[in-house]
C-alpha cells in the first residue's frame, strides 16, 4: 500500500469515525484515562504506588473518611484535613535546657470534630538517655486553657517523629478531667470510659453534655495550641514542627481504613489496568489471528488438529487455573498478562479461521495461487488486509474482558503486589467490610473506573466494527 | 451422526479436557510443592545433625558425615515420594484429584465437622449451583423476551437503549455491582440482608427456611441479572435480526404465514441454536463473576471457599476447589451442548442422506 | 382482461444516500397460461420487480407508485393483513432459490409445506399432510420426504420441494426467481423440464426471472429485457431471439455462446450497469451504447411497437 493511499484511507476512516457518536465518547473517556496513567506522578504523589502497602507512609492522613467535596452536599460541615505550621516560634536557653516554643492557631468553624491530633517534628537527639519532653496546652475560644499532654519524645536519632497525641492515655485522661467540671456528675459516672471521645471534649462548649455525643455542641472559634519542647543537651536540634488536625473529610476521594489516599491509588491503578487490558488484548488477538490464518491456510488435517487443540484450550476454565497459578507463583504484572493471553486466543482464532476459509475461496486468492504466489505472499498480501479491520475491532472489544479479569484476580487478593491496582483497592474494601459500613467512597470510584475503562474500549470497538466491517453497517 | 453419538462425543470431549486441566493443575502445583518439600527436608536433616553425639562422630570423620547426610536424604525423599520422576508424581496427584481424594483441610471444617476437602466442597457446590442456575434462568428469560422485542423493532428507542445498556453493563464487574447493591439496599435503605444464605439463627419449619433462603437470594440474584441480561438480550437480538434477513423468512411471509408465527415458529426456532452457542461463552464468563460475587454477598458457596482458602493459604482446599470448578464448568458446557443438539436438527437426526 | 396487469410500477430502496430506483416505470401484462421471461444483468432490478409483485420488498425497499392488478384485484396499497389472507400464495406464489435458504433449516419439509394450507385455508393437519404428499409426488419426490429436514436433501430435491410449495394453493401467477441458478447443469435441466411439464399439465402462468437467457429461452413464451430498472424490450421470445432490436438486447444475446452457430467471438458489453441513485439522463443505456446519437443523452426514449406485441425503448426506432 502506497503512502498516499494509506493517508487517503486514514482520512476516510476519520471522516466515518467522526459520525459515530459512541466511538467519540469512547475515545474521550480513553484519552482521559491515558492522561491519568501518563501523568500519574504529577497528578498524585510520585511515590504513592510504591508505598501503597507501606502503612507508616500514610499515617499522617485521617482514617476512613469521605472526600472533602461531600461537605458541599451536607448541612453539617465536617472539618477537613489540616496540617498547621507554627504561627510563631521561640527558643530560650536555660542552662543545659533549651525550651522551644511553637504556637499553632486553628480556626475551628465546623459542625463536627477532627478525628485525630498529631504532632510531626524533626528532632536531632545526641543522647538517647535524655529524650526531649513535650508539653502541649490548648487555649480555647472561651478562654479556658487545657493542658493536653506532657510526654517524652522518642529517644535517639535523627529524622521526623510522629506523635499521635489523640491516642495517648494522658491526653484522654486530662480532657476527661477537664470535662468533669462541667458535666452532670450523674451522667459522668454512668458513662463508659471507652466511649468518650477526647477530641469531642476539646472542641465542645464547656457546659453540661460535653461528655456525650448527643449533648456536646461544637465550640467554634480560634484555638491556640502551644507546644513546648524541652531538650537537655545544647547540641540537640528541634525543627519543622507541624500540628495535624486529622479531618473527617479528605481530598478528592477520601481515605481507607489504613489512612491511604484513595485518589492516589485510583490514579496509579490506571496504569496497571490500562497496560494489562491493552497488552493482553493485543497479544491474544495476535496469537488468535496467526493461529487462525495458519489453520485456514493449511486446511485439511492440519486445520483439523489445530482446531481440536484450540477447542480444548477454549474449554479450559481460565479463572480457577489462574487462581492456582497466582497463589503458587505470585507473579508480577508481565507474567500475569502472558498467563491471561495463554488461555484466551481460541475465540479470535475461530473467527479469523472462518474468514480465512472464505478468503481462500475468493477468486483473487485462487488467481494469485494460480500465478504461482507463495503461501506467505498470499497470507500477507491477500488475506491479512481483509482480516486487519476485524483485528482492530477485536482488540478493542477484548480489552474490557482483561480489565475485568485482572480486577477479579486482584479482588481475590492475587496479582502483582508491588503496585496498586483498582482490584486491590476493592479487595481491601471487601476485607474491611466497606460496603457493609456504607463507605461508598472506597467502593464506588475503583469499580466505576474499571467499568468506564471497559466501556471506553467497548464503545470504540463497536464503532470500529461498524465502520470497518461493511456487513454490520446495515444492522 | 445421531443425537446419541453426539452426546457421547461431547461427554468424552469434556472428560478429555477435564483430565488435561486437572493434569495442568497438578503440574503447576507439584513444581512449587516439591521445591518447598525439598527445603523442608534439608531443614529436617540439618536439625537432626545438631544431635551432639552425631556431631562428635562427624567432627572426626568427614566422610561419615557426607554418607549419613546422603542416606538420610534418600530415606526422606523416598518417604515423600520425591524419588519418583516428576511426571509420575504429577500423574498420581492428578488421579487423586479426579478420584475426589483431595486430602484434609488445614483450617476449614464442613458443617458436620469433617476436615475432608471433598466433603467441604460438596457442601458448597450445590449452593453455588442454586444461585447460578436461578440467575441464569431469569437472565435467559428476560434476555430472550427483550432481545426478540428489540429485533422486531430494530432501530426503535427500545432497541437503541438496549444496545447502550448492554454496552455499559458489558464492562461492569458483577461483584462490584454487588457491593454497590449492599451499600444501597442494606446500608442506606436497610431493605435486604447484606449477605449469608440464611438468617442467624435460621427460622423453624421447612417452608420458612425456603422463604428465608429466597429472601437472602434476592440481592445476589438481582445483581447477577442486572449485570448480565443486557448482554444476553443483545446477543439474542443480533441472532434474531440476522435470521430475519434469511430467505426463509421472506418465504414464510410470502406463503402468508402470520407475522406472529413467522417470529415464534420460524425465526425463534432457527435462532435458538446460534443463540445457545453464543451464550455458552457469556454463561461461562459469568460463572467466574458469580463465584467472585459470592464473596461480596458472603454466600457460602465455592467462590467464598476460594476467598477463605486464599486468606488461609489452605492449599488442599484450593486445589480441590479448582478441580470442582473445572468439573462444574465442563458440566455446564456439556449441558449447553446437549441443549444445542436438541435444537439443531443437523445434530438431532444426522447428516445428509442423499446428495 | 390480462391475468396480471402491471402499470407504471416504481419500487425504490430508500437509503440514506437517496432513493435507489431499482424498478422505474415498469408496465407489462401476463395472460393466463403464459410464461414471461424476465432477463437482465444482476443489479438491473429484476428480482426487485419479482418481490414487488408479491409486495414483499425487503426494507428499505418500497413500492412508491404504480399499480399491480392480479385477476382484476389491485394489490398496491392493500393492507398487509388482507394481502396475507387473500392474495399471497392464493393468487400469487413464488419459487425461491430453493438450494439457498428458502427453507428453514430447523423445520421439516412437511411442516413448512403445510403451513399455507393450515394458515390460509384452515385445513386440518392430517388433510394438509395428504395434500403436501400429493404435491411432493407431483414434483417427482418421494412423499416420505415429508418428515425430512432440509439439510438431509440435495440441492435438486430442495428445489423440487420449493416448487411443490409454490403450487400448493394453485395460484394464478407463479414467480420463479432464479430457480435453477445455484444448481449444477444436469439438475438445472431436470428442474427446467419439471417446470415445463408442470406448466403444460396445470396451465400455469409463470414469470421466470433469470440472468441466464439460455435458461429462459427454454420456458418463456414472451421475453422482457430489463436494464437499470426499466424494461427496454419486450415481445414474443421467438421475435426477440431472432430479431433483437434494442442495442442492449443485441449485446446480451451476443454474449451467449452457441453450439450450432459459429460465433466469431463472444461479445461483451463495455462498462458496468449504472448507479441507480443517479441514473444517466435520457436513455439509461447511452453511456454504453455503440449507436448513441444526438437525442440519447437528453430525451428519454419512447416505448415503440416495432412488430405486433414487440416493444422497444430506443431512439433508433422513433419516427422522426
Amino acid at each position: 500500500m502506497r503512502w498516499e493511499d494509506f493517508k487517503a484511507s486514514l482520512s476516510d476512516f476519520w471522516f466515518e469515525f467522526r459520525r459515530e457518536k459512541s466511538g467519540i465518547v469512547g475515545m474521550v473517556i480513553l484519552i482521559f484515562f491515558i492522561v491519568l496513567a501518563v501523568f500519574a506522578p504529577y497528578i498524585a504523589p510520585a511515590d504513592a504506588s510504591a508505598h501503597w502497602r507501606d502503612v507508616p507512609y500514610w499515617q499522617n492522613l485521617p482514617r476512613a473518611v469521605p472526600p472533602a467535596w461531600t461537605n458541599v452536599f451536607s448541612t453539617k460541615k465536617k472539618p477537613p484535613h489540616l496540617i498547621l505550621q507554627p504561627a510563631s516560634t521561640d527558643v530560650r536557653q536555660m542552662g543545659q535546657i533549651t525550651e522551644n516554643t511553637f504556637v499553632f492557631e486553628y480556626d475551628f468553624t465546623y459542625d463536627d470534630y477532627p478525628t485525630d491530633l498529631m504532632l510531626l517534628i524533626s528532632a536531632n537527639i545526641t543522647d538517647p538517655a535524655k529524650p526531649p519532653t513535650l508539653v502541649l496546652t490548648a487555649t480555647r475560644p472561651d478562654g479556658t486553657t487545657v493542658d493536653l499532654v506532657s510526654t517524652k519524645l522518642a529517644g535517639s536519632g535523627v529524622g521526623e517523629q510522629r506523635l499521635l497525641i489523640s491516642s495517648l492515655k494522658d491526653f484522654k485522661a486530662r480532657l476527661v478531667g477537664f470535662a468533669r467540671e462541667y458535666e452532670n456528675p450523674e451522667v459522668a459516672s454512668t458513662l463508659e470510659y471507652q466511649l468518650i471521645d477526647p477530641m469531642r471534649i476539646l472542641f465542645s462548649e464547656a457546659k453540661e453534655g460535653i461528655m456525650t455525643a448527643k449533648g456536646a455542641a461544637p465550640l467554634k472559634g480560634k484555638y491556640v495550641f502551644t507546644a513546648k519542647v524541652y531538650t537537655f543537651n545544647p547540641a540537640d536540634e528541634i525543627s519543622e514542627p507541624k500540628l495535624v488536625m486529622a479531618g473527617k473529610v479528605y481530598g478528592l476521594l477520601g481515605t481507607d481504613t489504613l489512612r491511604r489516599d484513595l485518589f492516589s491509588g485510583l490514579v496509579w491503578g490506571t496504569r496497571v489496568s490500562l497496560a494489562v487490558g491493552i497488552v493482553s488484548s493485543v497479544l491474544t488477538t495476535l496469537i488468535g489471528v496467526i493461529y487462525g490464518v495458519a489453520s485456514a491456510y493449511f486446511g485439511g488435517w492440519t486445520d483439523e488438529a489445530m482446531q481440536r487443540v484450540a477447542e480444548i484450550v477454549a474449554s479450559i476454565p481460565v479463572l480457577p487455573l489462574l487462581i492456582i497459578i497466582f497463589e503458587f507463583y505470585k507473579p508480577t504484572i508481565w507474567p500475569v498478562i502472558i498467563l491471561m493471553t495463554l488461555f484466551s486466543w481460541p475465540g479470535t482464532n475461530k473467527v479469523v479461521r472462518s474468514m480465512g476459509f472464505q478468503l481462500k475461496e475468493m477468486q483473487y486468492v485462487e488467481a494469485a495461487r494460480a500465478l504461482g504466489a507463495g503461501g506467505r505472499w498470499i497470507i500477507l498480501r491477500h488475506m491479512m488486509p481483509q482480516i486487519l479491520p476485524y483485528v482492530f475491532a477485536s482488540i478493542a472489544l477484548g480489552v474490557p474482558g482483561y480489565v475485568l479479569l485482572e480486577a477479579g484476580l486482584s479482588f481475590l487478593g492475587l496479582g502483582d503486589v508491588s503496585r496498586v491496582t483498582w482490584g486491590q483497592i476493592l479487595h481491601d474494601a471487601q476485607g474491611s467490610a466497606a460496603a457493609l459500613n456504607g463507605m461508598w467512597w472506597w467502593v464506588v470510584p475503583p469499580g466505576l473506573a474499571i467499568a468506564m475503562l471497559g466501556l471506553s474500549f467497548a464503545l470504540l470497538g463497536s464503532a470500529l466494527n461498524k465502520i470497518l466491517s461493511p456487513k454490520m453497517r446495515t444492522l | 451422526m445421531g443425537y446419541g453419538r453426539y452426546i457421547v462425543v461431547r461427554v468424552l470431549n469434556a472428560l478429555l479436557v477435564l483430565v488435561i486441566a486437572v493434569f495442568l493443575v497438578s503440574l503447576i502445583f507439584s513444581s512449587v510443592a516439591d521445591r518447598e518439600l525439598r527445603a523442608q527436608i534439608e531443614e529436617q536433616i540439618a536439625a537432626q545433625m545438631k544431635n551432639p553425639e552425631l556431631l562428635k562422630i562427624f567432627s572426626v570423620n568427614k566422610t561419615a558425615r557426607d554418607i549419613w547426610y546422603q542416606t538420610q536424604k534418600e530415606i526422606l525423599y523416598k518417604r515423600y515420594g520425591l524419588d519418583r520422576p516428576l511426571l509420575q508424581r504429577v500423574m498420581s496427584r492428578a488421579i487423586d484429584q479426579l478420584k475426589l481424594d483431595m486430602g484434609k483441610s488445614h483450617t476449614l471444617r464442613s458443617a458436620t465437622g469433617s476436615s475432608d476437602v471433598s466433603r467441604i466442597i460438596l457442601e458448597a457446590l450445590p449452593r453455588t449451583i442454586l444461585l447460578f442456575t436461578t440467575a441464569t434462568i431469569i437472565v435467559t428469560i428476560i434476555g430472550l423476551i427483550l432481545g426478540l422485542k428489540a429485533a422486531q423493532r430494530a432501530g426503535s428507542m427500545l432497541d437503541k437503549s438496549l444496545s447502550i445498556f448492554a454496552l455499559i453493563t458489558y464492562s461492569f464487574p458483577m461483584w462490584w455491582v454487588g457491593m454497590l447493591a449492599i451499600i444501597l439496599f442494606s446500608y442506606y435503605l436497610d431493605l435486604l440482608p447484606s449477605g449469608g444464605m440464611t438468617s442467624i439463627p435460621p427460622p423453624e419449619g421447612t417452608l420458612e427456611r425456603i422463604a428465608d433462603i429466597i429472601y437472602h437470594m434476592i440481592l445476589p440474584v438481582s445483581t447477577a441479572v442486572l449485570v448480565s441480561f443486557g448482554g444476553w438480550a443483545y446477543t439474542a437480538r443480533s441472532v434474531v435480526l440476522s435470521q430475519f434477513q434469511e430467505d426463509y423468512v421472506m418465504a414464510a411471509r410470502a406463503k402468508g404465514v402470520p407475522e406472529r408465527k413467522v417470529l415464534y415458529k420460524h425465526v425463534l426456532r432457527a435462532a435458538a441454536p446460534p443463540i445457545v452457542t453464543m451464550m455458552v461463552f457469556g454463561l461461562l464468563g459469568s460463572l467466574g463473576g458469580a463465584m467472585i460475587s459470592e464473596i461480596v454477598f458472603n454466600w457460602p458457596g465455592m467462590g467464598r471457599l476460594y476467598w477463605i482458602a486464599l486468606q488461609e493459604h489452605d492449599v488442599p482446599v484450593l486445589l480441590g476447589n479448582t478441580t470442582f470448578s473445572i468439573i462444574l464448568y465442563l458440566a455446564s458446557l456439556v449441558i449447553m451442548d446437549l441443549i444445542y443438539g436438541l435444537l439443531d436438527p443437523r445434530v438431532k437426526v444426522g447428516a445428509q442422506v442423499a446428495v | 382482461m390480462p391475468l396480471l396487469e402491471v402499470r407504471n410500477l416504481k419500487a425504490y430502496y430508500l437509503t440514506s444516500r437517496g432513493p435507489v430506483k431499482a424498478v422505474d416505470n415498469v408496465s407489462f401484462d401476463l395472460e393466463r397460461g403464459e410464461s414471461l421471461g424476465l432477463a437482465g444483468e444482476s443489479g438491473c432490478g429484476k428480482s426487485t420487480l419479482g418481490f414487488s409483485l408479491i409486495n414483499l420488498l425487503p426494507p428499505p425497499g418500497k413500492i412508491v407508485d404504480g399499480s399491480i392488478k392480479i385477476d382484476g384485484i389491485e394489490v398496491v396499497g392493500k393492507p398487509d393483513e388482507e394481502l396475507r389472507r387473500e392474495v399471497r400464495w392464493k393468487k400469487i406464489s413464488m419459487i425461491f432459490q430453493g438450494a439457498m435458504n428458502a427453507l428453514n433449516p430447523v423445520l421439516t419439509i412437511g411442516d413448512q409445506l403445510s403451513e399455507p394450507l393450515i394458515y390460509h385455508q384452515g385445513v386440518s393437519k392430517v388433510e394438509a399432510t395428504e395434500r403436501v404428499k400429493e404435491h411432493l409426488e407431483l414434483v417427482g419426490l418421494d412423499p416420505d420426504i415429508y418428515k425430512r429436514y432440509p439439510h438431509e436433501l440435495s440441492g435438486g430435491m430442495k428445489q423440487r420441494a420449493v416448487i411443490a410449495m409454490a403450487l400448493l394453493e394453485h395460484p394464478d401467477v407463479i414467480i420463479a426467481d432464479e430457480p435453477t441458478t445455484a444448481l449444477d447443469v444436469i439438475v438445472q435441466a431436470q428442474i427446467l423440464n419439471l417446470l415445463k411439464s408442470l406448466k403444460k399439465k396445470l396451465n400455469l402462468s409463470i414469470i421466470f426471472i433469470s440472468h441466464d437467457l439460455a435458461v429462459i429461452s427454454e420456458i418463456a413464451d414472451r421475453l422482457a429485457i430489463m436494464y437499470a430498472g426499466e424494461i427496454v424490450e419486450i415481445g414474443p421470445s421467438e421475435n426477440l431471439y431472432l430479431n433483437p432490436r434494442h442495442p442492449y438486447t443485441q449485446k446480451l444475446l451476443g454474449a451467449i455462446p452457441r453450439l450450432k452457430k459459429k460465433v466469431e467471438r463472444l461479445e461483451f458489453i463495455p462498462g458496468a450497469p449504472p448507479n441507480l441513485i443517479h441514473p444517466p439522463s435520457g436513455c439509461r443505456f447511452h453511456p454504453r451504447c455503440p449507436y448513441r446519437f444526438e437525442p440519447c443523452d437528453k430525451e428519454e426514449p419512447p416505448f415503440i411497437e416495432v412488430e405486433p406485441g414487440h416493444y422497444v425503448r430506443c431512439h433508433l426506432f422513433a419516427k422522426r
